[in-house]
């Protein structure tokens, strides 16, 4: 089963093959936890929604459509239930989730490339708390851009289709996020 | 510049979630499972009984039928008076499909269908929750 692709895990899994699901969560385990953990900020609940995330998977799973990627469906469920989280404990309010994309696609072109980090931040001994400490100044939007396109290594395509935005709004708040890092690296360093 | 990012992130230590949490997922998938297939087995157990039950009176009703149309009557003449009976073949079959109690058969047969249909599922449930038992324990 480890050779297997996850599409045909899932595939084993709808014929109730119960170890098919079990090798897809554990082969996902660890990154949803971080991916879930960087938003969240505690052990405590990121174990929770963590476990709700595969819950939700284990439920749905007669939903996922053929021809889809496993990953950009479980990074979706995982964001939405991050967010979900953060607006019940009011972290975040609707109205940061629901921002006009229009000025974001106008303003895309007007975003310069980011200028080089300075070297003295990778010389940091507590660069993971940094880059944290960072990540969390963004606002939430392009926190998700940043971290599936650098922790999950997913192209700006697989990024439009989880958060469900068009791919010039996730370009222009990627320019935009990596902008505010930078700033914010500076500042925290 | 983003490559800078890259290595930036690269650096960034991924944080190892509590070993127990992975195996309390899956513990708590399978009791998830395990309520939705017994919550199953107990509507296809209802649906069988009912079936059953549809069975059992449309069988009767049909007895009852058959009894006062003369169906049962006629079917009776082909084993005593077959030969006349082939002479007129025609008219008998007329008779026969007169005396039909169609709307009791097309119950019994529904039902026959459904008793079967739910009998399948039911074994289906138990092998789910048998198999799902086995393979996880009594967690």
């Amino acid at each position: 089963m480890i050779n297997l692709t996850d599409e045909q895990l899932v595939g084993l899994a709808l014929q109730n093959n119960e170890e098919a699901l079990e090798n897809l969560i554990t082969r996902y385990f660890k990154r949803i936890y971080n991916f879930v953990l960087r938003y969240i900020g505690n052990q405590s609940d990121a174990e929770d929604v963590t476990q709700e995330i595969f819950l939700k998977v284990w439920k749905n799973i007669r939903r996922f459509k053929k021809g889809r990627l496993f990953k950009i469906w479980l990074f979706a469920i995982a964001k939405n239930a991050a967010f979900d989280f953060l607006r019940k404990k009011k972290i975040i309010t609707f109205s940061e989730l629901s921002q006009g994309q229009e000025t974001e696609e106008s303003a895309a072109e007007q975003i310069v490339d980011p200028q080089p980090l300075p070297s003295e931040i990778f010389e940091k001994k507590e660069i993971s708390s940094l880059i944290n400490r960072a990540l969390n100044n963004l606002s939430i939007k392009e926190r998700t851009v940043i971290l599936l396109h650098y922790q999950e290594s997913l192209t700006f395509q697989e990024i439009s289709e989880i958060v469900k935005e068009p791919l010039n709004t996730v370009k222009s708040r990627y320019r935009r996020g990596l902008i505010n890092l930078r700033q914010n690296l500076s500042q925290n360093s | 510049m983003p490559d800078d990012f890259q290595k930036l992130f690269s650096l960034n230590k991924q944080a190892t979630p509590p070993p127990e949490l992975l195996e309390r997922i899956i513990a708590n998938i399978n009791i998830q499972r395990q309520s939705r297939i017994k919550r199953m087995l107990a509507i296809r157990s209802l649906f069988f009984v009912f079936s059953v039950i549809v069975l059992v009176i449309g069988w009767q009703s049909i007895r009852a039928d058959m009894a006062k149309s003369g169906f049962a009557h006629f079917i009776a003449l082909l084993f005593s008076d077959g030969k006349i009976l082939m002479a007129y073949w025609q008219s008998f079959i007329l008779v026969l499909l007169e005396s039909l109690p169609v709307s009791g058969l097309l119950v019994v047969l529904a039902a026959v269908l459904a008793v079967l249909q739910s009998l399948k599922f039911l074994a289906r449930d138990f092998k789910l929750l048998f198999n799902n038992h086995y393979f996880y324990g009594t967690k």
